[in-house]
């Protein structure tokens, strides 16, 4: 029992040291990486807030100010005048304004819509002139509405699509988002998923839970998200534990990380390096100091490994899995299955993994709204793929010691034994010359004995 | 399950994995003896083994591996109470939730604890996890769950109708106003939405499992009148502001499979012998027609790996030998191989649930 009351205690300071910290947690600070939602569509924009920031161009408005948001909420709505003051409002405020334009019609049906541009008196010209007076979007659409022939013929679920169409055309409404792992991957994989490797929310959800990401693990990330994934690891493990993330290329390219904005203390815990290093070392080649922080820890062995890379996963996975701790989960991303195959195909067989699963996600929106629910007209099907497993040791203790053996004097009724490892001569004559030592070092590491 | 350890002791818990479907979770204890279709097992023989290791069994019936309990494996083999949720919509939950080292989180019911694991997984050491059930029996044997698996220090799990009587406990007062995120997996949980804005920080995450429409549709309404809102839809600008999913996973069932390969004439290939027969071929089609079929399964039969070796650039991998052979169809000829090939499985589930996501956003007072 006294256990159990150190514990209870202990839980207690840590809950205050952080009330302290969260009563500014949700208030946007100078130094704050900010995400603006643009009129809840496509248009995202990634800002970080620091003195003397040049005025931004949001959405119909050339010259704002984003200072004028420090100590404001993350998640707040504002309405951006054409004078770039931004004013708080809610969506539900804004719903509210539209619902009033609404002139509802008893007996009004679509049956008579054109598609002529005829209805609308209004011109450009027009819109462009109030604009320039400086009339708010509501008097804009208002004025529409006056001189549309046909919006009081059309039903009031038609008129309050017109409304947050013209809406969104004539006025600029900004959320300000947190960067949150969630929040970055909507907003890139809206605007241009293949910089993520088309990634998408519920796969990464996937590949974090499946790689066992927790506190205190040391994780090996192969990262060609442009850091995506190595900062969503580590805003998870948020300060307690080792993100070694490997970069394919010249450099690292993690400017994703730099949008969490990491407090110094949680972005430490990447550590990138260049992934050559792990082939260095397979190869048994004298370590660059460049990166022997990585290596070290390389060494020590990971928890979980996980790789998201535009590039074959077989050759990545079989040079990053002596590294792997026994019983530690891997997790590999593929846009396409095959090439997950051609790994499962090599992990099973080698008996290097167990519990080898291949799954792809099938995500579906619901819109749910009164006598009008069904799942969304379109859908995002293609998820990519991921193939997850557990490694371990491919033989027993007993088994190491009979095939040391076996091989110290290969007898005829080891035929099978002979013939693989004939076999295993001829591959390595075959393969090419990076590939061979790889393979050896695997087996060392493994604690496996060699088997030439 | 938090820790990371290379060799088993006396008291840990263990996955004795046999296969994807058969797997058993053992407590280790000295003088005891595990005993499975694939044979006995002493635990003094297990003690001091590494984890992830290959242990054969005594009656030498067969051998399994050594694994780390995990929550994903923990879902598998826990002691089902009630219906469970999985690792599609748990990852799903977690993601959207924000979930994270430090995170608050209230769930509502805990019902076997799968989703509490991976919860207590993800927020732990510096996060707390106040859990309620109203069944007596569910709270006890969660308890036993969470202390064995040592989460004693990151869970609160209480007894409690949190529909009646909300979320604030009474020796923690500086949970209100603090919790990160809201799980509810209730039958009505419409009728706790006010008890979660009561305990929620501005700007935490709700999450919301129903596997009916209908329940869905009184949540989200419920959502819309409270301090909730959500991202609205791209296409849809409606008055609906709170994000409803439904996920569901394929699995893929992948198997070495033999693929029976007729060898019949192209009649679209140029050259009449261009017919391939074996898979390792890419840019040899010289080598195979109708006539020397039979001499090419020989060399792949008899290992001669260096004749081919020499034809062919694609290395024989150890899986793929000996596998070709030949068969006949009435006057037809043909190949017989081994192929790793994949399926999605036959038995998926069709629907789990709907998840509702909204943030908590207070109107500025």
């Amino acid at each position: 029992m006294a256990e159990v009351d150190s514990s209870s205690t202990t839980t207690t300071t840590t809950t205050t040291s952080t009330t302290e910290q969260q009563n500014g947690l949700n208030r946007i600070k100078m130094g704050d990486t900010i995400i603006l939602n643009i009129n809840n569509g496509d248009n995202y924009k990634v800002v970080k807030l620091v003195q003397g920031l040049q005025s931004h161009v949001v959405g119909k408005c050339k010259k704002v100010d984003l200072l004028q948001l420090i100590g404001k909420p993350f998640y707040s709505t504002y309405q951006v005048l054409p004078n770039g003051t931004m004013e708080r409002t809610n969506q539900k405020d804004i719903e509210k304004e539209l619902t009033n334009l609404i002139q509802t019609t008893i007996d009004a049906d679509n049956s008579k819509l054109t598609n002529l541009n005829t209805t609308q008196k209004l011109t450009e010209d027009d819109i462009a002139k109030m604009k320039q007076k400086g009339s708010s979007a509501s008097e804009i659409i208002k004025a529409l509405i006056e001189n549309s022939d046909s919006f009081h013929t059309k039903t009031e679920y038609s008129q309050m699509k017109y409304l947050k169409k013209k809406m969104g055309r004539h006025s600029t409404v900004v959320k300000i988002l947190k960067p949150t792992s969630k929040n970055l991957i909507e907003s890139y994989y809206t605007k241009d998923p293949k910089k993520i490797c088309n990634i998408r929310f519920d796969t990464l959800g996937q590949l974090l839970t499946l790689g066992n990401v927790k506190a205190g693990s040391n994780i090996l990330v192969v990262d060609s998200s442009m850091g995506l994934v190595t900062g969503s690891v580590n805003e998870r493990m948020n300060g307690d534990g080792v993100v070694l993330s490997a970069y394919l290329g010249k450099g690292p390219s993690l400017s994703i990380v730099q949008n969490f904005g990491f407090s110094p203390e949680v972005e430490q815990c990447i550590i990138p390096f260049d992934f050559s290093s792990i082939n260095k070392l397979n190869l048994k080649e004298p370590e660059s100091s460049k990166d022997l922080k990585a290596i070290n820890y390389l060494k020590q062995g990971v928890d979980s490994l996980i790789i998201v890379s535009k590039y074959s996963p077989l050759s990545l996975i079989l040079s990053c899995l002596p590294y792997l701790k026994p019983s530690g989960s891997f997790v590999i991303f593929s846009l396409y299955k095959q090439q997950l195959l051609e790994c499962n195909q090599h992990l099973s067989t080698n008996k290097l993994a167990v519990n080898l699963t291949i799954n792809e996600i099938w995500m579906r929106e619901q819109q749910v709204l009164p006598k009008r629910t069904h799942p969304m007209m379109s859908m995002d099907g293609a998820s990519g793929f991921l193939l997850s497993g557990i490694k371990v040791k491919s033989l027993t203790h007993d088994e190491k010691l009979n095939k040391q053996q076996e091989q110290q004097k290969p007898s005829a009724m080891k035929i099978d034994q002979a013939e693989i490892e004939e076999e295993e001569k001829d591959e390595k004559e075959n393969e090419k010359g990076e590939e061979q030592p790889l393979k050896r070092k695997r087996e060392d590491v493994d604690g496996d004995d060699d088997k030439q | 399950m938090l820790k990371s350890k290379k060799i088993i002791e006396s008291g840990d818990r263990v996955i004795v994995y046999f296969s994807k479907d058969k797997m058993s979770l053992i407590d280790i204890k000295e003088g005891q003896v595990f005993n499975s279709k694939f044979g006995s097992f002493k635990h003094n023989r297990l003690i001091g083994s590494e984890y992830g290791s290959k242990v054969n069994s005594e009656d030498g019936k067969g051998f399994v591996h050594l694994l780390h309990l995990t929550p994903e494996l923990w879902s598998c083999n826990l002691q089902l109470r009630t219906q469970i949720l999985f690792n599609t919509d748990i990852s799903t939950i977690l993601f959207n939730l924000e979930v994270k080292n430090g995170s608050k989180v209230v769930e509502s019911g805990t019902g076997s604890g799968s989703l509490s694991t991976s919860f207590i997984r993800t927020l732990a050491p510096k996060g707390h996890l106040y859990t309620f059930e109203f069944h007596e029996e569910r709270v006890k044997q969660a308890q036993r769950d969470f202390g064995a698996n040592g989460f004693t220090d990151y869970v609160t799990v209480t007894h409690r109708n949190v529909i009646q009587n909300g979320f604030k406990l009474d020796d923690q007062q500086n949970m209100i106003g603090h919790i990160d995120a809201v799980f509810l997996d209730l039958p009505s949980p419409w009728d706790a939405i006010d008890h979660a804005a009561q305990v929620m920080r501005e700007g935490g995450m709700l999450c919301s499992f129903s596997p009916c429409i209908e329940q869905v549709q009184a949540t989200c309404l419920k959502l819309d009148e409270s301090d909730f809102e959500g991202k609205r839809r791209k296409k849809e600008k409606r008055k609906d502001n709170i994000k409803t999913v439904e996920v569901l996973i394929r699995n893929y069932d992948v198997r070495l499979q033999e693929e029976e390969i007729l060898n019949l004439y192209n009649p679209y290939e140029p050259n009449p012998n261009a017919i391939q027969t074996d898979n390792n071929n890419t840019n040899n089609g010289d080598n195979n027609n109708n006539n020397n079929t039979e001499n090419t399964s020989t060399n792949s039969d008899n290992g001669s790996t260096t004749t081919v070796a020499t034809k062919q650039p694609y290395k024989k991998k150890r899986w793929e030998k000996g596998s070709s052979q030949p068969f006949t169809l009435g006057p037809m000829e043909g190949e017989r191989k081994m192929r790793q090939l994949a399926k999605p499985e036959s038995e998926e589930r069709g629907h789990t649930g709907y998840l509702t996501f909204a943030r908590f956003m207070p109107q500025e007072k």
